[in-house]
């Protein structure tokens, strides 16, 4: 089957684009890598710092989503921000991959030259993802989710917490990176606070 | 109403709570000095954290470029082609789905990454209720062949599958009491080892797989064996494989320095339902000679196996080993494997029986004696 003009595939759930795809229409799957690649990438820069390898990683991501059976009940997008976010997080943290990141940056700086406020930012940038790859993997991966807009619900489905507890958490990760994030930058952000008062 | 946690705070400042909460909280933080102090402090909480992690949105020269993206994906897509027999049978979304269904059986064996293996293993060889192992060496060979002339058969593989109970994506829940309380069987977990980074819950699922003689045997004389070795009396009935519930611990989770990674699976033992008449002596021969033993010894094993209570282990010849071992006092199954495809990694696993409940403990290559210091502390 294939979608043509007059079904327009922006009005079609994942599911059914999925569906659609698991029978054969490769359109359906673009229509969904048109949907989700912007924020999937987005995650990936995030937690890598070079187009090169965030887009590298955003290839694997669909791929794998290409590659492997989801059911159609699945929840795509959730599955998508999972694999995106755990996929970003471990380059975060790997170390096998700082050449690669290197030679990637090598590629970034055929640009102008970079200006002195530039510098200073990736100074910053270098600092938060340190301080990211010091806290808890799921305070982290919240972190950068909720940054970008995520719903509550959504960071619940793709993190595998109960919706109840993403507050909490969330406010626990802060607390957390700004710990780590202070401390990285000897700043005063670091500051501890207990939970409800007991009275 | 009592002081609200952060969580709530943080739910009702970004927006998130429900309409009930949004009332009660408002009308609390209107009232308690506290609360409203504790508000500013999470929204100052908030502004720097955002503020800090805004330094990571790229910027203009960085934004997405989708429509390189996807030139580039469909690229790798094709490029694929030139890839292993094992990578096409992956991408090969008809075999995909005929397999998915039966893929959870294959958790019990873990390490087969090789979808034909699998299918095998789990469709045709693994009966009624598994309460034994045994290994069967297995032509790597004749695994490519066969992955080969499936592929070439495309739709249907082994005849229709029927999904009666849908698997629902694993659940991860805090603590091993809150998994014990969702499933019917008692958990156990390894002593010394502390909590676990991540415990999940998998629910059951139900499979009814009816195979397509036909299909099977075009398989067969496309590889040189015998079209007969597929009987004529297992056309069309239902094969129904049930996978209970189960419980996996991982330990070690990203920081495998402390004591090593692994993770321990457990759950009731998986059950298949036969239709009457199938003589499931003769078709595990059958199976034994197409994953390319010869007939003689194919004969033998088949009578030393009990094929109504044994999850036969497919081990691709040159990929892997296999040790009976007495573990949690019974007798195992010790599996080291290699991967027979790029990018997989070699891994051991020690699978067992007991009371009913399968257990497995997994790890790294090379980690046999610590799986099985990790299996023999089960409380």
């Amino acid at each position: 089957m294939s979608v043509g003009e007059g079904d327009p595939l922006v009005a079609i759930s994942d599911a059914a684009l999925l569906q659609r795809f698991m029978e054969g229409d490769e359109a359906c799957f673009e229509a969904l890598f048109e949907r989700h690649y912007d924020m999937v990438y987005g995650v990936l820069f995030r937690l890598t710092g070079t187009r090169a390898e965030a887009e590298d990683l955003a290839q694997e991501v669909f791929l794998k989503l290409y590659m492997r059976p989801l059911r159609s009940a699945e929840n795509v997008a959730g599955w998508l921000y999972r694999v995106a976010v755990n996929t970003g997080y471990n380059a975060l943290r790997s170390g096998n991959r700082r050449e690669q990141r290197e030679q990637a940056a090598a590629r970034d700086q055929e640009r102008p030259p970079t200006p002195e406020t530039e510098v200073s930012k990736v100074e910053l940038q270098r600092e938060v993802r340190g301080a990211l790859s010091k806290i808890p993997p799921r305070a982290a991966k919240m972190l950068i989710l909720r940054e970008m807009g995520f719903s509550y619900r959504e960071l619940a489905d793709i993190v595998n917490v109960a919706p109840g507890s993403v507050g909490k958490l969330l406010a626990r990760a802060r607390q957390a990176f700004e710990k780590a994030y202070g401390k990285s930058t000897q700043g005063s952000l670091a500051r501890g606070e207990e939970d409800a008062p007991s009275k | 109403m009592r002081h609200p946690n952060n969580g709530l705070l943080l739910a009702y400042l970004e927006d998130q709570a429900n309409s009930r909460q949004k009332k009660n909280l408002r009308i609390h933080i209107e009232e308690c000095e506290v609360c409203r102090a504790r508000l500013e402090r999470l929204k100052d909480e908030r502004q720097q954290v955002s503020g800090a992690l805004d330094a990571l949105s790229p910027g203009p020269l960085d934004q997405p470029d989708r429509r390189r993206a996807l030139a580039a994906l469909k690229m790798t897509v094709n490029g694929r082609d030139k890839l292993t027999m094992f990578e096409k049978i992956r991408t090969n979304k008809t075999i995909q789905r005929v397999l998915s269904g039966a893929a959870a059986v294959a958790v019990l064996v873990g390490l087969f990454s090789l979808a034909p293996v699998r299918a095998f293993a789990s469709d045709l060889l693994s009966l009624l209720r598994v309460d034994s192992f045994t290994v069967v060496d297995v032509d790597p060979e004749r695994i490519e062949e066969l992955a080969e002339a499936m592929e070439e058969q495309g739709e249907a593989l082994f005849g229709e599958q029927e999904i009666l109970d849908d698997v629902k994506a694993p659940v991860e829940v805090a603590t091993i009491g809150e998994a014990a309380d969702m499933v019917d069987f008692v958990v156990r977990k390894p002593l010394g080892y502390g909590e676990p980074d991540r415990v999940t819950v998998s629910d059951s699922g139900q499979v009814r797989i009816r195979p397509d003689v036909a299909m099977m045997r075009e398989v067969l004389l496309t590889v040189g064996l015998d079209a007969e070795l597929v009987p004529e009396e297992v056309d069309g009935e239902p094969f129904d494989i049930t996978i209970p519930e189960s419980v996996t611990m991982i330990y070690g989770d990203g920081n495998p320095d402390e004591y090593g990674e692994f993770s321990l699976m457990q759950m009731p033992s998986p059950t298949a339902e036969v239709p009457d008449g199938v003589d499931m002596q003769a078709l595990g021969e059958a199976m034994l000679i197409v994953l390319g033993m010869d007939s003689d010894e194919a004969a033998r094993m088949s009578n030393r196996i009990d094929w109504t209570s044994t999850l036969v282990v497919p081990m691709p010849i040159g990929y892997g080993s296999a040790e009976d071992v007495e573990v949690d006092g019974t007798s195992g199954l010790l599996l080291e494997s290699e991967p027979m495809e790029e990018g997989g990694e070699p891994g051991c696993s020690l699978l067992w029986q007991r009371g009913g409940i399968l257990y497995m403990v997994s790890g790294p290559a090379n980690y046999s004696s610590f799986v099985k210091v990790v299996a023999d502390s089960l409380n």
